[in-house]
């Protein structure tokens, strides 16, 4: 099988991905929805350009770096990135893991498991806001469509390439 | 010869009255009392009320000796055809009093307000045009104070009334920033910033300008016109000394200033103040760090940028010790976690603190204990990197959090280590830590970290923790739940919740915390907390990080900047400080936001760095003894000649409990006794003495020390004994029920302030005020009312025959309004008549 995955920069990035409530008056609305960790959380992309690196990495792994790093080289021509989120976390403790070996081609759809980590219940944990993260290298082609499992094969979520 | 007055009341009460006073004659007759005069009720000595016997106190030698607190009622303005511009007050004064004078008629007249030594050297002034002006006393000591009548001066005019508050409440005692000027502020001379109502060219403003300068003989040099504000430059003049005995001459500058807001020929016009920068570190990326100027950091760095002997335990991830941001500053430390997998870094507990990273391969490291120390104590203006909030203190790393977070056992051992306590290590550090911050938690509570908490605690360590990240009540969450700690909220740039941050009743107080969903000050960086951090590969570099973990080390590092002016600062100190129940100090060291008062998203508010170390001052400066200390005031009486009794305080300015064991007199016309708590009465009997000054102390003894307070009194008329309890001639007015004068006397204090009017039985309203400015009306603002049974709620008295013992108050009025007469809904107008 010829390699469809590469997991690159396996990164719980340690801040937040754009697109977040913008921060509300405390004498107004408190109500937030529960932001510890559920599947339905979980959200992905697929990155095909530089551009688009650059925005999510720049907005989630080197988030307010400084100096500011380099953005890592990738060759869109060969190859295209998934990325994958947890979301927005309370604390530290949390971790999304490509499950090794678990990549495979079904009907045009490409599916990988993810391990997903949360805090051991009843641990301390630092109350630093994170945002796990995960970056695979993939294939530009064979596939058509990608599903993302997590290790008890639930569907985590899913994205329709243009391919 | 009869004259008209009239008086304006404020609201009357359709109360019937009762129960007061004594009936003495059934057939009807009289109505007496007496007016109660606060002692700290003063008249001018020369007014316009020809009633009243004018004295004058323009000059020194002159000064009216007045006491202190005081509320004097004066006038300015001519007299008998000669203008009084000046009105010269002797005092005695403490240290930080507020001395205010407030101008009833701003729109007409502009009277200043100055201080001087005994040496008649000006000490402080306050020259503003607005409605107040005010100044604070440098020192205890005896001064002058002038009333200056600027405006009676140069332009002359009908006169207008004043009142002068020493230690006392007046309408307000600030005045308006913008109004207010004073010789002793920095600003460049012969500058001034203006700003025309209306657009017009250079050569029309000019001309404007000169004409409106022309009362004060000053000469435009240069006028730079633009659009948004105008600089005015006046030709250097020769500015003479004024001739009086108080000196009152003024800065060109100034004097130009008032001639242009008199003329309102300009929107504003002020002074060209000289501003200084406060003290701003050099590091490199300091101008990203919003979250420190947020809570007046560079104000508090003039004061104090933290003391090399304050330790602040870190409880944490450990500290990369190598970071060149951190190194200089840390110290000792210990890493306590006890499961090698969690420590990763190849053993159990060590003596190495040092943060090998928490990713454990799954994931990046955070290095979360090295931004939260380079928060509190990075290596500041060192020309790189970031800036700490207490960068002189001294950093302890303890590690407890590893690839999966901390157990309690762990972060028992590390607050016991902290507090240099028997702990897991067998080890305690040199000196222990002074504060201890946890940036870190979960849900639920746990009796055994209290425990180690409250042991802590006990040893003297201030303890701070996050509130948490789940936008849920804090209490539930631990150790933010806990007794004993610092509970630290998080805000944005905005100085608001940010969204995640957890609430409760247990937060104590708010500090930036950051909002990486935002940029609000559009720096180009989400609003995050900016502060030292390093990676996997070992590479050390600074990062944006938001969460209740950045905000906590922000109050440590204030913490730390308190315990470097204090550093007896205890655990209970804050509490108490932050509770507003401190009982050496009222003051807080937050901002209110939200709720007023205490509130559950911000606890008693945003931290104030500024505030915080003021308060640690005060507290240095306050007596540290543990015993008590007695002090008394007044600590000098002056008796004038038609006083009897004064009030003395005798209270503890230590500790501890005091206890008075004896109060002698030297002499026997002096005598005192206890009225209530902490209050006496001191009383003189001039039975028997000849004209004269005489003087005599009163001994105080306790197990808090002696104390002396000195005793002048004067038997005799003269008019340059100290003043108090005297309102000058006060007119005393009945009214019938339609609010028609039946008839009027007037009293003063030579009488006792006692009166009596002849009356039929009736329904009746009695009013009393001053009339200074001799106008015919009384209660003008600057005048002083009152009324029966209070000047608030003015009811009508039953008389059916005589009604003795009438008593009421007649003071300054509860607050001064625009109009000239006190206007309300329920107002109404009395005509008045004045038989002489």
């Amino acid at each position: 099988m010829k390699q469809l995955i590469r997991p690159i920069l396996l990164a719980v990035s340690i801040s937040l991905l754009t697109g977040c409530s913008m921060a509300q008056s405390a004498d107004q609305e408190h109500k937030k929805a529960d932001i510890r960790t559920s599947k339905s959380q979980i959200s992905s992309k697929l990155i095909t350009n530089t551009e688009e690196w650059s925005n999510i990495y720049y907005s989630t792994k080197a988030k307010g770096m400084l100096p500011k790093p380099e953005l890592p080289s990738i060759d869109f021509t060969q190859k295209n990135l998934l990325f994958v989120t947890m979301g927005e976390q309370p604390s530290t403790g949390y971790a999304i893991e490509y499950k090794d070996g678990s990549v495979v081609v079904e009907d045009e759809t490409l599916k990988i498991t993810v391990d997903l980590t949360t805090p051991p219940t009843g641990s301390v944990q630092a109350t630093l806001m994170t945002e796990p993260v995960l970056f695979l290298e993939i294939s530009k082609s064979g596939y058509k469509h990608i599903e993302i499992y997590d290790s008890d094969a639930h569907l985590l979520d899913s994205i329709k390439t243009l391919f | 010869m009869r004259s008209n007055r009239w008086i304006a009341a404020t609201v009357f009460a359709l109360v019937w009255f009762s129960g007061c006073g004594t009936v003495e004659d059934k057939t009807g007759g009289k109505v007496s009392g007496k007016l109660i005069i606060d002692n700290s009720t003063i008249m001018d000595s020369d007014t316009k009320d020809q009633n009243s016997r004018a004295h004058s106190n323009d000059v020194t030698n002159d000064a009216q000796r007045i006491s202190n607190p005081a509320t004097v009622t004066g006038f300015m303005g001519p007299i008998n055809g000669i203008n009084d511009i000046s009105d010269v007050y002797r005092v005695t004064l403490l240290k930080s009093q507020t001395i205010s004078l407030t101008t009833a008629d701003v729109a007409n007249d502009d009277f200043d307000l100055y201080l001087y030594g005994m040496d008649r050297k000006k000490v402080a002034d306050s020259i503003g045009t607005g409605r107040i002006d005010a100044l604070s006393v440098p020192a205890d000591g005896e001064y002058y104070i002038k009333v200056y009548g600027y405006s009676i001066a140069k332009y002359g005019g009908n006169g207008g009334l004043y009142t002068l508050n020493i230690g006392t409440k007046g309408a307000t005692s600030s005045p308006a920033d913008h109004l207010h000027l004073s010789s002793f502020y920095d600003f460049v001379d012969n500058d001034l910033l203006i700003k025309p109502y209306k657009t017009m060219s250079r050569a029309a403003l000019a001309s404007q300008l000169s004409t409106d300068l022309n009362s004060t003989n000053l000469q435009i040099e240069s006028l730079d016109n633009s659009p948004a504000v105008s600089r005015l430059t006046l030709k250097p003049s020769t500015t003479s000394r004024s001739s009086s005995d108080l000196d009152v001459s003024i800065p060109d500058t100034i004097r130009a200033i008032k001639a242009l807001r008199r003329a309102q020929s300009v929107e504003y016009a002020e002074p060209n103040y000289i501003r200084t920068a406060f003290k701003t570190p050099n590091d490199t990326y300091y101008p990203y760090q919003w979250h420190l100027p947020l809570i007046a950091l560079p104000e508090a760095w003039d004061i104090t940028t933290g003391s090399s002997s304050v330790i602040v335990a870190v409880i944490d991830t450990g500290v990369v010790l190598n970071h060149p941001d951190l190194k200089g500053n840390l110290i000792g430390g210990y890493d306590f976690i006890s499961d090698r997998t969690n420590a990763a870094d190849g053993g159990g507990i060590d003596a190495n603190p040092n943060d090998p990273g928490d990713g454990g391969g799954a994931k990046p490291s955070s290095f979360h204990g090295t931004h939260v120390s380079g928060t509190i104590a990075a290596s500041s203006n060192n020309s790189a990197g970031v800036t700490g909030v207490s960068w002189g203190s001294k950093i302890m790393p303890l590690r407890v959090l590893g690839v999966r977070g901390s157990t309690d056992y762990d972060l028992v051992q590390s607050i016991l280590f902290a507090a240099k306590l028997p702990n897991s290590s067998n080890r305690v550090p040199p000196k222990r830590a002074d504060i201890i911050n946890m940036s870190l938690g979960g849900p639920g509570t746990s009796v055994t970290i209290q425990n180690a908490i409250t042991k802590a605690r006990a040893e003297g360590v201030i303890i701070v923790v996050a509130a948490g990240n789940d936008n849920k009540n804090a209490n539930n969450y631990s150790p933010a739940g806990a007794d004993g700690v610092v509970c630290v909220s998080a805000v944005g740039q905005d100085a608001l919740k940010a969204p995640y941050s957890n609430y409760g009743t247990v937060v104590d107080v708010a500090a930036p915390g950051g909002d990486t969903s935002v940029d609000r000050n559009g720096d180009g960086y989400a609003d995050g907390v900016l502060s030292t951090i390093s990676n996997d590969s070992g590479e050390m570099g600074y990062k944006f990080y938001q969460g209740t973990s950045m905000a906590a080390p922000h109050m440590a590092g204030v913490l730390a900047l308190m315990k470097s002016i204090y550093p007896a600062l205890s655990p209970l100190d804050v509490d108490l400080i932050l509770e507003g129940n401190h009982p050496k100090t009222s003051k807080s060291i937050a901002i209110d936001k939200g709720s007023n008062g205490k509130d559950i998203y911000y606890g008693n508010g945003l931290i104030n760095a500024l505030k915080a170390v003021r308060v640690a001052q005060d507290l240095k400066n306050s007596p540290t003894s543990t015993t008590p200390k007695l002090s008394a005031l007044p600590t000098q009486i002056t008796f004038a000649p038609d006083s009897i009794t004064q009030s003395l305080t005798l209270y503890n300015s230590g500790s501890g409990s005091l206890n008075i064991q004896n109060i002698n007199t030297t002499q026997s016309w002096l005598s005192v006794q206890k009225d209530r708590a902490n209050n006496y009465t001191v009383t003189v009997n001039r039975s028997n003495l000849s004209a004269g000054t005489y003087e005599a102390d009163i001994v105080i003894s306790s197990n808090g020390g002696t104390v002396t307070v000195g005793v002048i009194m004067q038997v005799s008329s003269q008019t340059t004994g100290v003043q108090s309890g005297d309102s000058g001639t006060v007119y005393v007015i009945l009214l019938d029920s339609n609010f028609k004068t039946i008839t009027s006397t007037t009293t003063t204090k030579q009488k006792g302030y006692t009166y009596s009017l002849n009356v039929n039985s009736g329904s009746y309203y009695l009013v009393a005020g001053t009339d200074i400015d001799n106008d015919g009306y009384i209660s003008n603002e600057g005048e002083n009312l009152g009324g029966y049974p209070t000047i608030s709620s003015v009811s009508k008295i039953e008389v059916d025959g005589s009604r003795s013992g009438v008593n009421f108050r007649v003071g300054a009025q509860p607050s001064l309004k625009d109009s000239k007469h006190i206007q309300s809904s329920t107002q109404v107008t009395f005509p008045k008549e004045i038989k002489r």
